[in-house]
């Protein structure tokens, strides 16, 4: 092959994979689009790509606060039950970087598939006894059973980054005279920060983006914005502008958390399986 | 008094042999409560007669749930909507990842943001994703029905099909999930050593045998992994089929976990399915099992 010709070759695979990235963005571009239009634009045939934008749509999301009220209530649970998860799942990831133990592996793996478990086969003990203790839509039970897939997810994570920190730092810590736990909070910890910040957006996300458990645990009072943005489908139709506007919401956080943590995302994604 | 003091503060300081036990019994306490009772709970529950609406009339029924399970025509389609969705999403998923993965693995103009904006569909929240594509797919204003009168094909009313339907919710899944698993391999490409790839230069291979002889074989890890977690993600899926379909026209998407949702919570037959629930646990772990004997060996 000449020069040109191989060229001529990458230039058009590069062409070819723009394009195909163009068509994987092209929806979320055409959700932003939406939020923007008024209802006759929204509802125009052909679609309409030029338009004069509009703030309404948002305006409208925002108006009578309920919306923003669920929206603040997945951030709390969101919030809580990251806290909660690396309150529990911060030590046993240490344990597990840097003791030997017996059935170790076994331990790991059985965290690990408390995330097969069919969500219908899950949700529905938790619902019966929930039901019970009054505990349907609160907070606290939502937060709990937001843990069970939040914790798996931080203990696999953060096993792999505490094994990447050398052991002699903590080491010398020891010599110069800290208790183990001493090194553990006032070395390892701070060297893991990244990492720690990565597996805690991460399990945010997975929270925030979460939706069955909620739609089925939740009511009126501690209903989350996935569950909430359904509501904008109404008997008289589905209200686009609106919802594309709330969908624009929900989904803003995520994107600018994924992409600030993105060197970490397909690691955590994969529960450390892809460094 | 003053060893117990001490032995107290060793165990509080992590000086001790039991240090290990104390830092993974947390979550080990936590874990068990939340799923080892739930799946007792579950099990008990499906041996029982026990509808929401009728509380009163609770009573044991022993495997009635399960033998009516095996008459079930709606169980076994569901099942084989299950098995369709997942074979047909996995397996568009792992070819088109793979090639995005080659074109994406050599150096180009804006690597850095070709892979930001590749991560935006697999992290956006499924519900929003699910809502996106019911007005695109909507049969008077969707865009996609625009594009295909465009191109001269006939409009379709997409998710009202019986036959359309379920092809897509899997087009949406590929949607979804073929940047994530173009990542996952991506990682293996840029893990590649060079040495073997100068050797079958030398030796006059082909660009199509190197892919076929060196580079599968040797990304076959990543592939792996891709795999087995699009597996269990697909065999949960929930989110976006409720959003675009509930499971119909009819039962055209339902699946087994849309299947159990209904049954529980729309029909009320909490008993059923939690049979259902404990019928599918069965499964994943069954195949779970084989799947790792698999990667094992192979």
């Amino acid at each position: 092959m000449t020069l040109v010709q191989k060229t001529s070759k990458q230039l058009l695979l590069n062409l070819l994979l723009w394009a195909m990235i163009a068509a994987f963005v092209f929806p979320l571009f055409w959700l932003l689009l939406t939020s923007l239009k008024t209802r006759v634009d929204a509802f125009s045939y052909p679609p309409k790509f030029i338009f004069t934008p509009t703030y309404d749509n948002y305006r409208k999301v925002l108006e009578d606060g309920t919306f923003l009220h669920y929206y603040w209530n997945s951030v709390k649970v969101s919030f809580l039950s990251t806290f909660f998860s690396l309150l529990l799942a911060l030590p046993a990831a240490y344990a597990l970087a840097r003791f030997p133990m017996r059935k170790k592996e076994d331990f790991a793996f059985w965290v690990l598939s408390t995330r097969m478990a069919p969500p219908i086969m899950v949700i529905l003990p938790f619902y019966l006894v929930f039901k019970q203790f009054n505990l349907l839509d609160t907070t606290f039970g939502l937060v709990l059973i937001y843990m069970t897939f939040s914790l798996s997810f931080i203990l696999w994570m953060m096993r792999s980054y505490f094994e990447s920190i050398p052991v002699d730092l903590e080491e010398a810590a020891r010599i110069d005279g800290l208790s183990r736990l001493s090194a553990f909070l006032r070395v390892v910890i701070p060297l893991s920060a990244p990492g720690i910040a990565a597996s805690c957006i991460f399990s945010f996300i997975m929270s925030w983006n979460e939706f069955l458990y909620s739609l089925i645990l939740t009511g009126d009072k501690t209903k989350t914005a996935t569950v909430a943005i359904t509501g904008f489908i109404t008997f008289e139709g589905i209200r686009w502008g609106e919802v594309a506007a709330a969908g624009i919401m929900v989904v803003l956080p995520v994107l600018v958390f994924g992409i600030l943590i993105q060197k970490y995302l397909i690691q955590g994604m994969t529960m450390g399986g892809v460094k | 008094m003053k060893s117990s003091g001490k032995s107290w503060r060793l165990l509080l300081t992590l000086e001790t042999e039991a240090a290990p036990k104390l830092l993974v019994s947390p979550i080990f306490i936590f874990l068990v409560a939340v799923t080892v009772f739930p799946t007792i709970y579950a099990v008990i529950t499906s041996l029982q007669y026990y509808f929401l609406s009728e509380p009163y009339n609770k009573h044991f029924s022993g495997l009635a749930n399960y033998r009516f399970m095996l008459t079930d025509a709606r169980f076994w389609g569901s099942l084989k909507t299950t098995l369709l969705f997942m074979a047909a999403s996995i397996c568009f998923e792992m070819i088109a990842g793979v090639i995005l993965a080659l074109l994406m693995s050599r150096k180009f103009f804006g690597s850095g943001l070709a892979k930001t904006l590749f991560l935006l569909p697999t992290i956006t929240t499924p519900v929003v994703v699910g809502l996106i594509w019911v007005m695109m797919f909507d049969p008077q204003f969707g865009i996609i029905n625009y594009l295909l009168d465009q191109l001269g094909f006939a409009p379709q009313a997409w998710l009202s099909g019986t036959h359309s339907a379920i092809w897509a919710v899997i087009g949406v899944d590929v949607w979804e999930w073929t940047p994530y698993v173009a990542l996952v391999v991506l990682a293996g490409l840029q893990s590649l050593p060079d040495e073997p790839y100068e050797a079958a230069t030398v030796d006059g291979a082909t660009n199509l045998q190197k892919f076929w002889h060196l580079t599968l074989p040797l990304i076959k890890p990543y592939l792996v992994i891709a795999f087995v977690f699009r597996f269990m993600d697909l065999f949960r899926w929930f989110d976006t089929i409720y959003v675009m379909t509930k499971g119909g026209p009819g039962t055209a998407t339902e699946t087994l976990n849309m299947f159990g949702y209904l049954t529980g919570f729309n029909f009320m037959n909490v008993g059923y399915a939690a049979s259902i629930g404990i019928t599918m646990l069965f499964m994943i772990t069954f195949v779970s099992k084989f799947v790792i004997n698999l990667s094992r060996k192979g």
